[in-house]
């Protein structure tokens, strides 16, 4: 058996051969770091600013409102930076996000000294001021997007993160102890994959008051298990009667030690790639689930609420385009890096190599 | 002209590691209704010497040079250059195919039955109720129990002999000219292996049929070869009648092999022989002889300018009429060398 | 045999309980009921307080929901699916009447797949490695991860919006736009029309994948040891494709026809969304917003009795075409 971080530093320089693969990677990377930097990219919050003699970072307010300091709203700001920083204190600075829109309202006349109001309805067509136009009420889609960015990729990592966690104990549980653990949750495993996925979805969804984007995620996750699951179980299987398992067991090593040190490890690999399979699928749920108009309510920044937007208004193409590209390239990236990732792996496919 | 001859075959995979030459410019030939013995350590590159003969070496292995004769009414043909549709009237037709696997070599879904009359009505312009019949034909002949039976049934009920039966089966329904027989018996158990080599060389007295039949196991050899070809690292180093061969081995590498190969007379007690180190891979041949690093007579004979076995490479030269060796030394060469062979208590 | 089916059944029955249960108590703890949920447009879909009482008293609404649950199943035994609140007829006729338009887009969209997947698949494999391979590849791999929603909002875009007057021109919603009384030929054209984009929806993320499926099963069929005995024996290159290869890639694609049933018939709720078709997925997904409970019951039910169904018919076909399987 070889060393584990000898099989991954294998792995990533089979990984690092194919160029498609890479590409991807990179823009995931690149992806996370613009959801990272989302407040610094387009906003209409300072991202730094100097306000009566102190330092303040009012773009946080982008990741949590409970971040907008509070001297703000007691000197009645209202949201509306640039004027009220000049107005109530002159030797105020304030360094701007690159551009000033905000993904959650449309940008008033005059809000940045000498800008236009943003236009809506179908007068938001892609234009200098908004590369991507700006939605029916005004709202630049650019903003739109660089905020989206965050639930795309948070929902990808907590709901597979909740479906791999559930997948491999389910998995591991079944496929180790057999007998009738084994038959319960493969039980349970089938039950759940009857369940038609979305109708499950979309009752639970009903059924919390106020569903946030941390809920559909749950969900996502605890519905998006079951392939998970039965892989791991093979593995478990496959491996339980392995060499080295049964040393480790006449080494007195208890079940648990066992199927953490010594399966997982080895079993991992493969579950790895339906993992990153299933990120992309989830961000295809999520942007569908709210696209129906089910998913994270207002006013999160989801890309498949943009598109919700587009299907009363039709003529409004950019509304699809730039959403719909940016859901095609993140699910095509994770799609490749999870195909980049099985070929690395795959024992098989290296030995026909050598 | 022999039934079939191979010149200068050079058979290399390109991988990203770069060149592997496996074959490298072997040369061997067979006449009509003989056998010919192909022997060598395991990864010298007997199979892929086999796979070459009927162009089966799948990418990124090719046929760099060299050429395959096959002698024809209308004069011998090159199975390297030979058009596919020609190709595929040789294979199976005038050379059958003997595989190392037999569990894995039929294919899992079509009977045995199937199979066997698949390869007849490839060649043979026959209804699929002769073809069967020939099948069961073959299945006689073969010796398998139970033929009528058995030609119903599917791969995975029958045991490994048994399939190794089949695809001999298969691979002499045509009544080929040649049969490549690669290792067909090293993936079974030892009674079985003297059943399964009865009944090759049975049936080549009965049908005429030249074998190639390739092996690492020098008894094997003795028993049913007319000649000998021993490979050694993508190279035939000697070549001789099998007689002469197991009489007077010449090449250090021969001689080890031989010694290397328990006695039944003196059962136990004498000590194992073992060819001190490794087949080189590929990508790492030595320059000149390629066994002179494992070669007793290469340190004996290294002089302050060090030895001769190192450049340039030896060429397989013809000691006695028919008896090829490929050494430097090779003419001085009569007893083994005290050096030659190293004494390891296995 | 008959045992096997027998254990099988008996375990179906086990997992349709719960997934019943289930489905059940999720419906019944979704906020408000048929009376407060807000109907669309449609006033012919208003309940009256009359009769939704009559309703509750029939599925047993006015208890809690595990006897409501109990009535429902004692209802099922005896070969009744219960009415639907919103729409006032008996859910069986309601799934009647909308099998038909899902089957028309999904059954046409399942032919598709599967006489394109099967020689792309095939003609991919045969080509494995050069440059064409590698491009029709990429493109199903794109093809693959391109949303539905996405696409269909952008052919209707295309195809309604944008070629408006043209002859390109397809209808946007719904599955015709003529009267019940027009000539039979001009209707069936119309349908044709109002199919295309969902049918194209439908079938090419579908078709991307199994294509893909058999490319990948191919490769693995093709490194095998009985591949190199077929063309030893002198068998041709698309013999030994078709003959030898595509046979035992045929072990794993059942398995993927027999889990495709429950979308055969159940529709895509997505796409019946987005084009208004008439179908199953539509239904499934207005009786939740409606808190139609009957309805919603009988559309999980028939679901999960298909993917069972699937399921079984898979591993039935995998012991017919692998004869190293057999149903024990
Ligand atoms: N697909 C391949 N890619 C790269 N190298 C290969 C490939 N197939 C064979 N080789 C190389 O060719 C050499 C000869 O292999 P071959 O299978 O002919 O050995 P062999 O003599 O038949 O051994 P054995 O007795 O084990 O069957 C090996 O060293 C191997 O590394
Ligand atoms: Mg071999």
């Amino acid at each position: 058996m070889a060393a584990v971080d000898g099989f991954w530093g294998q792995a990533w320089r089979r990984y690092r051969r194919r160029p498609l693969a890479m590409a991807a990677l990179l823009f995931v990377v690149g992806l996370a770091a613009v959801a990272v930097l989302a407040p610094a990219i387009a906003g209409t919050k300072p991202v730094v600013c100097r306000y009566k003699g102190r330092l303040y970072a009012p773009c946080l307010a982008y990741f949590d409102r409970r971040l907008e300091p509070a001297i703000f709203a007691k000197d009645k700001f209202r949201g509306s930076y640039p004027r009220n920083l000049a107005a109530k204190d002159p030797q105020s600075w304030a360094i701007w996000p690159l551009v000033f829109q905000d993904p959650y309202r449309a940008v008033r006349a005059d809000e940045w000294p000498g800008r236009p109001e943003n236009p809506a309805m179908d007068k938001g067509v892609p234009s200098r001021a908004h590369p991507f136009g700006t939605d029916q009420a005004g709202v630049d889609v650019f903003a739109k997007m660089v905020h989206g960015t965050t639930v795309a990729l948070l929902v990808g990592f907590v709901s597979m993160g909740i479906a791999g966690t559930i997948g491999i104990v389910v998995g591991a549980l079944g496929g180790y102890c057999g007998g009738w653990v084994d038959a319960l949750t493969s039980r349970i495993t089938e039950i759940v994959m009857c369940v038609p996925t979305l109708v499950l979805i979309l009752a639970i969804m009903a059924i919390i008051e106020k569903p946030t984007i941390w809920h559909t995620m749950a969900i996502i996750g605890f519905t998006g298990w079951t392939g998970i699951a039965r892989l791991t179980r093979g593995e478990f299987l496959r491996l339980k009667g392995a060499e080295y398992v049964t040393a480790a067991r006449a080494a007195g090593a208890g079940p648990v030690r066992i199927m953490l040190r010594h399966i997982l490890p080895n079993a991992l690999a493969p579950i790895l790639v339906p993992i990153t399979f299933g990120i992309a699928a989830a961000i295809l749920v999520e942007s569908g689930l709210s696209f129906l108009g089910f998913g994270s309510p207002p006013p999160t920044a989801s890309w498949g609420s943009i598109l919700n937007g587009a299907r009363s208004n039709l003529g409004m193409w950019w509304l699809v385009v730039f959403p719909g590209v940016a859901i095609f390239l993140t699910v095509l990236a994770y799609n490749l890096v999870g195909e980049g990732l099985q070929e690395a792996t795959d024992p098989r496919l290296r030995e026909a190599r050598k | 002209m022999p039934l079939f001859e191979i010149r200068d075959l050079v058979t290399a995979f390109h991988t990203t590691d770069g060149r592997v030459p496996a074959v490298d410019g072997v040369s061997l030939s067979i006449d009509r209704g003989r056998t010919l013995g192909l022997v060598g350590e395991s990864g010298c590159g007997k199979s892929v010497t086999a796979m070459s003969i009927l162009r089966l070496v799948a990418a990124p292995g090719r046929i760099e040079t060299g050429s395959i004769l096959l002698d024809s009414p209308a004069g011998p043909v090159d199975l390297v250059t030979l058009p596919d549709s020609d190709l595929r009237r040789v294979r199976g037709g005038r050379i059958g195919m003997i595989f190392q696997e037999p569990m894995t070599s039929l294919n899992p879904v079509f009977t045995v039955g199937d199979q066997i009359a698949e390869a007849v009505l490839l060649h043979r312009a026959c209804s699929r109720g002769a073809a069967r019949a020939r099948a069961l034909e073959m299945l006689r002949l073969v010796r398998l129990a139970d033929p009528e039976q058995r030609l119903d049934e599917y791969p995975h009920q029958l045991s490994g002999g048994m399939r190794q039966r089949v695809m001999i089966a298969m691979a002499l329904a045509c009544e080929p000219d040649l049969v490549v027989a690669d290792e067909p018996t090293t993936a079974l158990d030892v009674t079985i292996q003297a059943q399964i080599l009865d009944l090759l060389g049975d049936l080549r007295r009965r049908l005429g049929t030249a074998i190639l039949l390739i092996t690492h196991d020098l008894g094997v050899v003795a028993e049913t070869c007319d000649e000998v070809a021993v490979m050694y690292a993508g190279r035939i180093v000697e070549r001789a009648p099998a007689d002469v061969l197991f009489a007077r081995p010449l090449h250090p590498y021969t001689i080890g092999l031989l010694a290397a190969r328990p006695d039944p007379d003196a059962a136990g007690r004498a000590p194992l022989r073992t060819i001190p180190g490794m087949v080189p891979a590929p990508q790492r041949f030595p320059v000149g002889c390629r066994f002179h690093p494992r070669c007793g007579h290469a340190r004996a004979a290294a002089t302050p300018e060090g030895p001769a076995c190192e450049a340039p490479a030896p060429e397989l030269l013809e000691v006695e009429p028919g008896h090829f060796v490929r050494c430097h030394y090779a003419e001085r060469l009569g007893e083994p060398h005290p050096a030659a062979v190293e004494v390891r208590f296995a | 045999m008959a045992t096997y089916l027998l254990r099988r059944l008996l375990l179906g029955c086990v997992t349709l309980v719960a997934i019943t249960v289930v489905v059940y108590g999720l419906a019944r703890s979704m906020p408000g009921n048929p009376l407060t949920a807000q109907l669309g447009e449609d006033p012919s879909r208003k309940v009256s307080a009359a009769d939704y009482e009559r309703m509750q008293r029939a599925y047993g609404l006015d208890r809690s929901w595990p006897e409501g649950y109990l009535q429902w199943a004692g209802n099922l035994l005896r070969g009744d699916l219960g009415r639907s609140i919103t729409r006032k007829q008996p859910v069986t006729t309601l799934i009647g009447e909308r099998l038909g338009p899902t089957l028309l887009v999904s059954g046409t969209a399942f032919l598709l797949i599967w006489m394109l997947a099967i020689p792309l698949g095939l003609y991919a494999s045969a080509r494995a490695g050069t440059v064409d391979e590698r491009g029709v590849s990429l493109v199903l791999y794109a093809l693959y991860s391109f949303p539905t929603f996405v696409a269909a909002l952008l052919l209707q875009i295309v195809f309604s919006v944008w070629s408006k007057g043209t002859a390109w021109e397809l209808p946007l919603f719904g599955m015709t736009s003529l009267p019940p009384d027009a000539p039979l030929a001009a209707r069936i054209v119309d349908v044709a029309r109002h199919m295309i984009l969902p049918v194209v929806c439908q079938t090419y993320v579908s078709l991307a994948y199994d294509t893909r499926f058999i490319r990948a099963t191919m490769a693995e069929a093709v490194r095998q040891d009985y591949i190199r005995t077929a063309r030893a024996k002198g068998a041709g290159p698309w013999r030994v494709l078709v003959r030898h290869a595509f046979r035992n890639t045929l072990i794993p694609l059942v398995t993927l026809l027999g889990l495709s049933l429950p979308a055969l018939v159940g529709g895509s709720i997505i796409i019946e969304q987005i084009f208004t078709w008439p179908g199953m997925g539509r239904l499934f997904f207005e009786s939740i917003r409606e808190r139609d409970y009957p309805t919603i019951m009988g559309l999980t039910l028939m679901f999960s009795v298909l993917t069972l169904l699937g399921q079984l018919l898979a591993d039935l076909l995998y012991s017919a075409v692998d004869p190293r399987v057999s149903v024990e």
